[in-house]
């Protein structure tokens, strides 16, 4: 999977790591490789999401607002807690990879230009439900039009 | 949002994300709470007790990081 990816690509899954620890996560998640890709300057995915609104800074807003709404829907006051960084290697979660199984058969499918920053914000942008469309959602971002907006230009 | 897409942040996906959301906050408060149990120096299997899981559970998912955080563990291995 990673020998078909673009050095961008890669970066951003690494990275992903780096965002799941920091934010105390067990395992990398969707929102966090979209996080990553949302701090990779320079490319495709990170121009398309910054046209959106969606910096480091502002995704890491709408992952607290969806967990504080989730939180209130089950009666829970989201009181913040102390964030505990985790460490060493991270398993990635069902979310992400759902994600990257994704974007592995959309690069089969295509030209044979392997996984970038585009196919890899297309194959989270595509899930369906669970935190990332919600936060989405919240951000009243069209996933369509994000989608459009990456893979119109060229990495 | 087309009608024949999910709502998002309908009551039913509410309820689904509210699972998610509790389970992570349950995560957080057993590495928050153990740890100061430790630091207060309850033994293993005290909040292993209080947590109603085996004292090899509670061990092989804490003692590596409460190590790096510099609670002491030594004499602890009741």
């Amino acid at each position: 999977m990673f020998d078909r990816m673009t050095a961008d690509a890669r970066w951003v899954v690494g990275r992903g790591q780096d965002v799941a620890r920091a934010a105390g996560a067990t395992h990398i998640e969707s929102e966090h490789l979209l996080i990553a890709l949302s701090e990779r300057d320079g490319t495709p995915a990170q121009r398309a999401l910054a046209g959106a609104g969606l910096t480091p800074k502002r995704l890491a807003e709408l992952i607290a607002e969806e967990h504080a709404r989730s939180l209130r829907f089950a009666g829970v006051e989201p009181s913040v807690l102390p964030t505990t960084p985790t460490r060493g290697s991270l398993r990635f979660a069902t979310s992400s990879k759902s994600t990257l199984t994704r974007a592995v058969a959309s690069s089969q499918k295509g030209a044979g230009k392997g996984i970038d920053t585009a196919r890899l914000l297309r194959a989270i942008v595509e899930q369906e439900t669970g935190t990332v469309p919600r936060l989405l959602a919240l951000a009243g971002v069209d996933r369509a039009e994000l989608i459009a907006a990456a893979e119109g230009t060229k990495e | 949002m087309r009608d024949d897409e999910l709502d998002e942040l309908g009551e039913i996906a509410d309820g689904l994300a509210s699972v998610v959301a509790l389970r992570r906050r349950a995560d957080q408060m057993e590495t928050l709470h153990v740890e100061r149990a430790m630091r207060a120096g309850w033994t293993w299997s005290q909040v292993a007790e209080a947590l109603g899981v085996t004292r090899q559970a509670v061990h092989m998912k804490h003692a590596k990081r409460l190590i790096e955080v510099g609670v002491d563990l030594r004499r602890r291995n009741v």
